[in-house]
């Protein structure tokens, strides 16, 4: 394991000296400094109105992260010809790949816990000074931070998918993003075609599809929680617990998929 | 030397073209408008799970533009703001900003109360805990509608939310009254007297809850006029000539009970203290 441990290690910190990094986390701080102004102008909840900014900002934030470093974390070492010292390497390549993904697994959770430090603090003040209609509940605020990480990890899972196939950098970026709005929206696509009656129009065809990739996608929207922790909302346990479990599942079978791509992959 | 004055030079050029930018912009600001939205499902699906930033960037488009406006509303505008105040409850159904602008907007045009009633329902379905929210509702039912039965039952909900609004009890009784439910007032008043500490307030309650026991008493009376002589009473004064009753109770209020065109009972004080009215006027 302490090969898999020095590759963890390596992708951590080519992550924090990475400078599209570097610079994401920054516009994240800086975003981070506009809650205030952003939520002034409310005329009924400033203090919800700040929350929500702040976690959509983390969410933004996180995602960006993601598909950056995920895009970069093996065409990089290819470009570097890093990946011909490490195939040479005793080390195979699922080892190889695992340490990668647990390396931007580890760089996300120090990102995300900085940035919700930060909100905590950002909305903790204007709570003082703007009472908000219920008390904030911090526990679920740390149960919302844990669904989302999951939810990015998910994201990450299917960037590393791409990386393990794709020739170029840019091809998992976009894919990864595309991925994204599809899982964040199949779930209501879903809904609406199930529920509503002018859906009937539309082609059993398009219906097909729209149906097959709420099954095949990850469904995101499922781990998106920041509304119990804007309004104080009572947090499902027995949801939260399904829903980490499923992206559990869901990114083991993809990093299962991508280490067998990988393992099989030309890199001469 | 030469290079800083050139310096200073494009310095000089970059103000004095941003002065004349500014005048110009100024001399040609656009109305603001509000956003282009397609269906509220669509929007919904492309926030891409940021349906909380997204319904508040609406609302402060919606609320940007009712502020630019140098006239009220026209009905073109409230109508477009119904649809994106619709589209901000819709993406974000906690969001109270929305309710609370939808309320002030919406509610003075009447043929907008009943899409409005649609969003306020939408919020009490979600906000169970706020009293604002069937305070609109039933503000608007029996104020705008004339409702007054659907006014009490969704004023005494947000008194229940808030029994700090000490003002309501008085208020929903009287609507009770007015939509033929005496009965009705006399239960709510009862339990609000026996769940109200002693003093002023209680006292208050108590003035309304005995007048209403009058009301209620005659009409019972009215009930028996009615079954001993098979038609109705012109006045009150035919319930005593009938030998129904020996006298018209005294209204606690000051004032005197009669019966109106419509054969409902009703004061002259309209359950406000006439003692206090003329002393205060000086009558």
């Amino acid at each position: 394991m302490s090969e898999v441990g020095a590759i963890v290690r390596v992708t951590f910190l080519g992550g924090i000296r990475d400078r599209t990094v570097f610079g994401i986390f920054i516009l994240g701080l800086l975003l981070m400094l506009t809650v205030p102004i952003f939520s002034y102008f409310s005329m009924r909840q400033t203090t919800e109105v700040a929350a929500g900014y702040s976690l959509a900002v983390i969410s933004v934030i996180g995602l960006l992260l993601t598909v950056f470093m995920g895009g970069n974390l093996i065409s990089r070492d290819i470009d570097r010809k890093a990946i011909h010292t490490v195939v040479t390497l005793p080390i195979s390549r699922t080892r190889y790949l695992l340490g990668k993904f647990i390396g931007l697994a580890l760089l996300l959770l120090i990102s995300l816990l900085i940035l919700y430090l930060l909100a905590a603090v950002a909305v903790y003040f204007t709570s003082y000074q703007y009472p908000p209609s219920r008390p904030l509940q911090w526990e679920t605020y740390l149960l919302v931070m844990i669904s989302e990480y999951m939810m990015l990890l998910v994201i990450s899972a299917m960037s590393v998918l791409f990386t393990s196939f794709a020739t170029s950098t840019f091809l998992p970026m976009a894919l990864t993003l595309a991925v994204y709005c599809i899982g964040q929206s199949t779930a209501l696509v879903k809904d609406y075609l199930d529920k509503a009656p002018e859906a009937k129009q539309i082609s059993s065809l398009v219906s097909f599809f729209a149906k097959g990739s709420y099954y095949i996608f990850p469904n995101l929207s499922a781990f998106d929680m920041k509304n119990a922790f804007v309004y104080s909302l009572p947090m499902d346990l027995q949801y939260l617990l399904t829903v980490l479990l499923y992206g559990l599942f869901y990114l083991s079978v993809v990093i299962f998929m991508a280490t067998y791509f990988f393992s099989r992959r030309d890199l001469t | 030397m030469k290079r800083l004055s050139v310096f200073f030079l494009i310095l000089a050029l970059c103000v004095l073209s941003f002065i004349r930018v500014d005048r110009l912009r100024k001399a040609r600001t656009l109305p603001a408008k509000l956003m282009l939205l397609p269906s509220k499902e669509m929007t919904r699906v492309i926030s891409f799970g940021n349906e909380l930033l997204l319904a508040q960037l609406i609302f402060y488009n919606s609320m940007f533009f009712a502020g630019s406006l140098d006239r009220p509303p026209a009905m073109i505008d409230q109508r477009e703001l119904y649809h994106t105040l619709d589209a901000v409850t819709y993406l974000d159904p906690y969001n109270m900003d929305g309710y609370y602008f939808a309320q002030g907007v919406l509610s003075w045009n009447r043929s907008l109360i009943g899409p409005l009633d649609t969003i306020l329902r939408r919020g009490m379905a979600h906000r169970t805990w706020d009293w604002y929210l069937p305070f609109f509702y039933g503000f608007n039912q029996f104020y705008f509608l004339k409702n007054s039965k659907e006014g009490a039952i969704y004023l005494k909900k947000a008194y229940l939310l808030n029994p700090e609004n000490t003002y309501l009890p008085t208020l929903i009784a009287r609507l009770h009254y007015q939509a033929n439910e005496t009965e009705v007032a006399i239960a709510f008043l009862e339990e609000i007297i026996r769940t109200t500490p002693g003093g002023a307030l209680q006292e208050w309650m108590k003035g309304r809850l005995e007048a209403f026991r009058i009301v209620s008493f005659l009409e019972a009376a009215l009930v028996r006029y009615q079954e001993r002589y098979k038609s109705r009473p012109q006045s009150l004064e035919e319930l005593v000539d009938g030998k129904i009753l020996r006298a018209i109770p005294q209204d606690p209020y000051g004032g005197e009970f009669y019966l109106d065109e419509k054969g409902r009972i009703g004061t002259t004080s309209k359950f406000t203290d006439v003692h206090k009215k003329s002393k205060g006027s000086g009558q």
